[in-house]
């Protein structure tokens, strides 16, 4: 269906799955045929068809199915796909299918990107070189008889910039094998075994009033998430404020007064909340005073060091973490 | 910053979190190009999952610039003059919210003659930088008017000085009509602009204006004519009368201000933006060239600046981003193929590029030839 949308059924590995809803709409037929131009896949040996494939692939992994009110489907795909940086997905898709031409501009343009961001993220030159090429090798895929090649550059989506995604794929590459050695449980392992990668939990040097940990645990649920976040890359990872303004697109400078706003916030919140549970107010402020000085030192220290930027603590902290982690479940909510 | 309680510390560590969102969108993330609906979970998911919080942290684009034009030494006498001109802001300032408030009355362009008339005024007007209007011209970089295109971007990109009044009413007739600026309330409205983005320049009178006679062309077609011999020999050589070193004599720099640096620097982002930034490389600000490029490359020499990109996109602008013309290499039957992925230009006549098929096209006359090596 030269310009249209495979269905479902008739994608690469599909069973009998529903068709997929951007089957149903001919009219992004048009849409799908102009990405493609723009695309410019043709010269990588691409066709249209290929493309709307592709364009299917990516609509039916990010597009909630089935949800929605009828005829807002189009729109929503019309505005994913809209989005796409279809250059790159063009590009990507025909080195994944071992087309020369497009691997040589991919190794123009991202060859060199890709050491300097291994380097970034290895800060040492070997280690930097051998993560790169161990990506090289997933990027590149291996052809089995009578099965297609097995590159990772299938499942790049175009969501993000082609440079992006590498450098994403680097660092999971990163944290996934070189920091086994800190007793985590890697990303993959993680989804075999049904493991969820919690935090482990610190030990406490003295036990919290329980109706300090309940005022907190609702003080916290009641935060944004990006709040927790923000809090945990600060307070937890040992992000600068310019890295986490990086992250989230602001200044540093905003990131500044926000952690100091939700912290002073979330104190606020947690002194009522005891208040609420029976406590008086000076009472609240004591055990929050003494919570605060319980603070381990050594935590701030080992979230100190740059390099490291240990998300969890050393020692049995970690054990006992690891250990929470694996009776943990698969999906659930923040405590 | 205020402490956060230990048992806080303690909950947030112990958050549980969710199926690791794939890396296409952990990337997009990164690069703040996911819609409220997806964004929502993942950070959901990011507030509780250290592991991912720490994969987004490495893989975070790295910081502006990506690549860096390098930017012309300045002399020891251009320091002299920019520390002077810097005592002399003030006033400088001064005269340009004067010289706003008459101006911002109108708001259709003007005709030339209009504008003609207005130099005199301004000519009139007692500054410190009349007395170096005999002194070369400084880097047309400190240009105080705002090229239309650009502010729609939030960018006021430098534009090489108008001295002849002529040649800058042609200038203003030329601006994109979407602009919608006259070239008094351009220079009126720098003051105002330089306050707040350290791209813009200061107002300063017509008169200040550095000469840049015939050789900023007024229109597209204009732009293409310099590709001629006789007119970019011309062009070069009043350019070089007319636009000397990026680095502006220190009155011109002090009509732009200490907010406003004679030099602009170039790069490219990693979304394929062409990038300027005018002020050291403090704050970058977005270059509007044409709809829907992606540049990979980009070379600048004083305010001849050369941006290169995908499917072979080469545009080359000789008033620092102003105006941009559209440069299709070819000789002897071969056409540039492929991305422009590496621009060089030593001087505003020698220069080369590469594109990704491996082509390596030189030129010695500022890009109005080409030769294929």
């Amino acid at each position: 269906m030269e310009g249209g949308f495979q269905p479902a059924r008739e994608r690469r590995g599909g069973g009998t799955p529903a068709r997929s809803r951007l089957a149903l709409d001919a009219a992004l037929d048009g849409l799908c045929a102009e990405l493609f131009e723009r695309s410019g896949g043709r010269r990588w040996g691409l066709s249209a068809q290929d493309f709307s494939g592709i364009l299917a692939e990516v609509a039916d992994k990010y597009l909630p199915a089935g949800k929605g009110p009828p005829g807002k489907g189009p729109e929503e795909a019309r505005e994913l796909l809209v989005a796409l940086r279809v250059e790159e997905l063009a590009l990507a898709r025909a080195c994944a299918r071992g087309n020369d031409g497009a691997w040589e501009v991919f190794l123009t343009r991202y060859r060199e990107r890709l050491y300097d961001a291994a380097r970034a993220i290895a800060k040492d030159d070997a280690m930097a070189r051998e993560l790169a090429d161990s990506v090289y090798g997933e990027l590149y895929g291996a052809e089995s008889r009578g099965e297609p090649r097995a590159s990772k550059l299938n499942s790049y989506m175009g969501r993000g910039s082609l440079e992006g995604w590498l450098r994403t794929v680097l660092a999971q590459a990163w944290v996934d094998r070189y920091r086994r050695q800190r007793r985590l449980v890697s990303l993959e392992e993680k989804d075999e075994a049904g493991v969820q990668f919690a935090a482990p939990e610190a030990e406490a040097s003295v036990a919290a009033d329980p109706r300090l940990e309940a005022a907190t645990a609702e003080a916290l649920r009641a935060l944004p998430a990006e709040g927790r976040f923000v809090l945990a890359s600060y307070f937890l990872d040992g992000r600068t404020l310019a890295q986490i303004g990086r992250l989230l697109g602001v200044h540093e400078s905003s990131v500044s007064r926000k952690v100091e706003k939700i912290t002073s916030g979330l104190r606020k919140s947690i002194r009522a909340g005891m208040v609420r549970r029976g406590m008086s107010r000076r009472q609240a402020e004591e055990a929050l005073e003494a919570d605060v000085r319980d603070l381990a030192v050594d935590v701030r220290k080992s979230l100190a060091q740059e390099s490291a930027a240990a998300p969890f603590p050393q020692g049995k902290a970690g054990a006992a973490g690891s250990a929470k982690g694996k009776a943990g479940v698969r999906h659930g909510g923040a405590s | 910053m205020a402490e956060l309680p230990e048992t806080a510390r303690q909950k947030l560590k112990q958050a549980v979190a969710g199926a690791h969102p794939d890396a296409d969108l952990l990337a997009a993330f990164a690069e703040n190009s996911l819609s409220a609906r997806e964004r929502g979970p993942l950070v959901e998911h990011l507030a509780a999952c250290a592991s991912c919080r720490e994969v987004v942290a490495l893989a975070a684009p790295p910081d502006f610039p990506t690549r860096v034009s390098p930017a012309p030494e300045r002399t020891v006498a251009q320091w002299a003059m920019l520390r002077w001109g810097t005592a002399a802001a003030i006033l400088i300032v001064m005269v340009g919210v004067v010289w706003l408030g008459r101006t911002t009355k109108t708001t259709a362009p003007k005709p030339a003659a209009e504008v003609a008339r207005a130099l005199p005024e301004a000519a009139n007007e007692p500054t410190p930088a009349e007395k170096l209007k005999e002194e070369p011209p400084g880097a047309a970089a400190a240009a105080d008017t705002s090229h239309p295109g650009a502010a729609q971007n939030k960018v006021e990109p430098a534009r090489p000085r108008a001295g002849k009044k002529e040649v800058e009413a042609d200038r203003v007739e030329a601006v994109h009509p979407q602009a919608g600026l006259k070239k008094d309330e351009e220079v009126a409205n720098a003051p105002a602009a330089a306050d707040s983005a350290p791209a813009a320049g200061k107002a300063r009178p017509m008169s200040e204006l550095p000469s840049l006679a015939r050789t900023t062309p007024s229109s597209p077609a204009a732009a293409l004519d310099r590709m001629e011999p006789k007119s970019l020999g011309t062009a070069n050589e009043q350019g070089q009368a007319s636009m000397p070193a990026p680095a502006a004599p220190a009155a011109m720099q002090a009509g732009a201000a200490a907010k406003t640096p004679a030099i602009a620097r170039w790069s490219t982002s990693e979304n394929g933006a062409l990038l300027r930034s005018v002020d050291g490389g403090r704050t970058w600000q977005e270059v509007w060239v044409a709809a829907g490029l992606v540049f990979r490359a980009v070379s600048a020499v004083g305010t001849e600046v050369w941006a290169g990109g995908n499917a072979g996109a080469l545009y080359h602008s000789a008033d620092g981003g102003g105006i941009w013309t559209r440069v299709t290499p070819a000789a002897g039957g071969a056409a540039l193929t492929g991305d422009v992925v590496r621009v060089d230009f030593a001087d505003a006549q020698r220069g080369s590029l590469t594109s990704s098929t491996g082509q390596t096209w030189l030129t010695t006359d500022g890009g109005r030839t080409w030769a294929l090596r």
